[in-house]
Parts: structure tokens; sequence; C-alpha cells
């Protein structure tokens, strides 16, 4: 899994020249993603040149704790939207959770099987489940 | 490991942001992969990670064109005006609350080739530019409140699930645009419409997410209060608030107000898309109130704005001082049908003392109010504000619904004096 995921970053910077000639005109108001890894906080940009504006908003992802289910409610919950939602919320009782990990389903086409929404919502128990 | 595996998560999405406009198709992969190296961390030194790229759950941000601002989700992005903005009666640009629905907000406009597009049952379907827009019809101002649906949520007992915002989700602003009706005159709309739909250009990361767009019925949207703003507080709209154009629709809640616009479409039936027929819709009761144990069948698209009535200060975050005089301040807003009258209490809503109001700004806008109060003795204060309405309608004590939209229930602040 590392590997492949190495090789698909690898490939995608080998492209990034080319981003920065069809999308910033070679200005260099946008610091390279090398630039970001590892620094403390991020720096979202915003640059206005000639008609054209554009901004760059760095993810402000959150650790979330461990917990049974962890792996399937980052996976999917974290295609759509940042794990912030969850970690903002109050403690809800279980049905609530139910409730909500079928909207997602349901109204958004989130695809979930059911066997994996009972796995997302034991984890959404532990992180903010109503005791 | 887990130091790793951020990295490249940062490193894969800064290299898909650049390619914006290119990679729609590869996003799924994207944000699979970005999953999957989150979870598939699970030994290494966790504490490096914590501390180096990630910040706490909630936190104050510095975005793209805007100030100092409470994060609430990054992805998208949705971020609370602080409260002591609301002591100016204009909200500045870099204080306006954001609130996007999708993954994928619009990171880039080249105002030279931009397009709003305008088609469905005209007779001659539209591809205006900026500067169309600018010079082709007459423009228009007012200032008005845009106020999320979700304002004040967190204040809701039992809580209810979604963005938790206090009362920092809208501000007031003065637009300045194009009425929809002169844009649609030029149209020119065929017999028998019976809405219009609004479409904004984000997109969510997966297919099945509906685009984001609301809808009016032909009579409103082309009523000549329905704005199609690019100019907020006299300058361009910032991106994070709907750059280029967004839509001002004056007295109804902001998720009508349409931002990164692109696309207007007037429909012979009734639309009956995703935002209007299964998200934001509330309770069909008087006050948009339901109980917890009995939740109302009957649901309808959330529309106007619901009266209510703030404070900005005291915040009772700091105590006050025992036979000192302080001026309570707030504001208070509805749909723009007017107010007739702000009371405030000092004793949890036994008495209640009439407040002053400052002059209208305009008819949508929001109107502050103040009152002179001295807290007599030290102790705890239970203060609370009430509006009444041009009908003679008075906030409720209490009020809820599943969603915690268009609170309108009287806030109460704990302060001490000491």
């Amino acid at each position: 899994m590392m590997r492949a995921r190495t090789y698909l970053l690898i490939a995608l910077c080998g492209l990034l020249p080319l981003a920065d000639a069809c999308t910033r005109n070679g200005q260099a108001d946008v610091p390279a993603p090398e630039e970001r890894v590892n620094k403390t906080t991020p720096q979202h940009t915003f640059s206005q040149k000639g008609s054209v504006r554009q901004m760059t908003i760095w993810p402000e992802e959150v650790a979330m704790p461990d917990g049974p289910g962890k792996t399937e409610f980052t996976s999917y919950c974290g295609i759509c939207h940042s794990l912030r939602y969850v970690t903002e919320q109050p403690d809800f009782p279980r049905k609530t959770w139910e409730a909500e990990v079928q909207k997602m389903v349901e109204k958004y086409g989130a695809p979930i099987d059911s066997a994996t929404c009972t796995k997302i919502v034991d984890y959404l128990m532990t992180v903010k489940g109503q005791k | 490991m887990q130091l790793a595996a951020v990295g490249e998560y940062h490193l894969l999405y800064g290299v898909l942001t650049l390619f914006l406009k290119r990679i729609i198709t590869y996003l799924c992969v994207a944000g699979l992969a970005a999953s999957l190296s989150a979870c598939g961390s699970k030994k290494g030194n966790a504490s490096a990670a914590a501390t180096d790229a990630m910040p706490a759950a909630t936190g104050m941000v510095k975005y793209p064109e805007k100030g100092e601002m409470r994060l609430l989700t990054d992805r998208p992005p949705q971020l609370e005006t602080p409260l002591e903005v609301f002591k100016k009666d204009i909200t500045p640009n870099e204080f306006f609350f954001v609130r996007w629905h999708l993954a994928e907000i619009v990171r880039r406009i080249d105002e030279d080739t931009f397009r709003l597009r305008i088609g469905g049952a005209v007779a001659h379907p539209l591809e205006l530019s900026m500067n169309d827009l600018r010079t082709k019809f007459p423009a228009d101002s007012m200032v008005a409140l845009c106020i999320c649906s979700g304002n004040s949520r967190a204040s809701f007992d039992p809580k209810v699930p979604g963005s938790q915002w206090g009362n920092g989700a809208m501000g007031n602003a003065k637009w300045k645009g194009v009425r929809v009706k002169d844009i649609l005159a030029m149209a020119g709309v065929q017999k028998g419409a019976v809405d219009v739909s609004f479409a904004g250009m984000d997109k969510g990361t997966l297919p099945g997410v509906p685009g984001f767009t609301k809808s009016l019925s032909i009579d409103h949207a082309t009523d000549g209060e329905v704005l199609i703003a690019y100019e907020m507080n006299g300058t361009p709209i910032p991106m994070l608030n709907g750059y280029p154009l967004k839509l001002v629709v004056p007295g109804w809640y902001a998720s009508y107000w349409v931002g990164a616009l692109g696309n207007i479409e007037v429909h012979k039936e009734k639309y009956k898309g995703f935002w209007m027929e299964k998200a934001y819709r509330i309770a069909n009761t008087p006050g948009r109130t339901e109980r917890p144990d009995s939740l109302v069948k009957e649901t309808i698209p959330l529309t106007t704005v619901q009266l209510h009535s703030i404070f900005v200060s005291p915040t009772g975050a700091e105590p006050l001082k025992a036979g000192q005089k302080y001026t309570l301040e707030g504001l208070t807003f509805n749909d723009g049908s007017g107010i007739s009258r702000v009371e405030v209490s000092a004793d949890g809503g036994k008495t209640w003392a009439a407040a002053t109001m400052d002059p209208e700004i305009g008819k949508y806008s929001w109107r502050r109010w103040k009152h002179e109060w001295t807290p007599a003795t030290t102790g705890s204060y239970d203060l609370a504000v009430r509006a009444t309405d041009s009908k003679g309608n008075t906030q409720p004590e209490k009020q809820w619904n599943r969603s915690g939209y268009a609170r309108g229930f009287i806030e109460h602040i704990k302060v001490q004096a000491q």
C-alpha cells in the first residue's frame, strides 16, 4: 500500500511543472507543496493577477482517537468531508448517529454497505456517544 | 508513519488543488488515497504528528481574504464570525461568515472568461460576462442581513446534529448587483414559467452528491428585490463568500443566497431538486417548532428569517461592577417586515424594560438595540432580550426543531456583578 501511494505521489509531483504552466502563469505566489509539508501552521494563499483570482486552502485535519471502526470512519466519511464534522459535535445517542450515517447513504449517495455503516456508528459512539 | 502519512496527504491535496480544473475525475481516487493514508498509519510517533500538522479541533484560522475566524470545518470550509465584529453595523468582508456544502469549492476564476448562463424556459438563452452584468443592466444595491439557517444551532436543547454555530453565522453587508428581474426580462421568460433555479459552481467529491441548487418561484425571483451581487461592501465578493456572483434573497435564509453562482434556469414545472426537496426543510408548524418525542411529519422548505434578537455586549465572559452603569447592546432582525420593539430583562424574564433601537439602516438590514442598565448589587444576573415584530408577535421562550434551524427563542446570558 505504501509503495502504491508513493508512486501515485511521485507521479502527481512529476506533473507539477505542468500545473504551474497551466494554472499559475509562472507566478511564484503559491508555495510549492514540498515547502508546506511539516510546517506547523498551514499558510493558505490567495492571488489576484490580471483577471484571475485563485486561492489554495490546505487541509487542517484532526487526529482522531483510536477505536473499533476508525478505519471505516476515516476511509468513508473522509471522502466527502472533513472529519472535523464529527469532532465538533456534541455527544449523541446511538439512534441519532445511525440517522446521520443513513442520511449520508440515502440522501447523499455515500457508497457504504450496512455492515460498514454499523462499524462507523460503533466508532461514532466511541468518540461522540451519549453514555 | 503517521507523520509521513499526513505529509503525503498534504502534498497530494496540494498537487490536486493546483490541478483544479483538470483533476475532477481524479478526485475520488485522491480522496480514497488520503483516507487510506490516514487509516493505514497505526504505529509510529503520534505525538510528533499531532503537534506538527494537526491543529486543535476547534480554533481560530486565517483563510484566504479573511481575518482570524473560528474554524468549524475545513472541507468544505465553514468559518464563524467572532461576536465582537457585530459591534459594527456593516460586517467587513474579511470577517463575514463562510459556509459551503460541497468539498470542491471554486478556487480559481478568470473574470474575463467566466459566464453566467441563463436557460430553460426562456426565449433567448444568455451567457453573460462580468462586463455585461456591469454595463448592460442598471445597478441596484441594498444593505441586507445574510443569516445561515443553522445560526445559533449550538444553543438548541436537546442538542441537534449539524455545524455547531454560535451567533456568528450571519453578517450584514451592502450588496450591489443586477436585479434578477432585469436579467430574466432580457432572456424573455416563456409563458407558463413557475420556478427559477440558481446553481452554484461548487461540486461534491462523489458523482452521486447533488450540486448546490436552490429555487424561487418566478414571482419571487422577479419581484425586483432579488439581486445577483457582484460587489459586497464596495469590493468584489471574497472567493470564500461566493466570488464572482452571489444571489441575494433579502429576508430569506442564506441557503438561498447561492454563492459562486453559475447557472440560472427557468422551469415550467415546480423545481424539485435535492436542496429543495430533501435538505433545508423544517416542520410546518407556527414558530417552526416541534417536540423531540413526536417529530412533525409534514416539512416544508425553510424560507424567511425568523424574528430574533441577540446580545453583542456584554458577553458574560467578563464580570461587571455592581453600581456601575453599562450599555447593553445587541442586534435584532426578521424577514424585513419590521420590528416594533425590543425589550430587555435583568431578572430572567420576570420583568421587561424597553430598549432603544438605532435608526433603520434598510428594510432587510439587522437593527441595533441598546439599553442602559446598572447592576444594583453584587451577584448573578440572568439577562434576556426579546423582540416584537410589526404584527405584534413576540419571540417565544421555547422553540426546538430536529435540525436546529431558524432560532427565534429568547436569548439569555448570565453575567456576574462584583
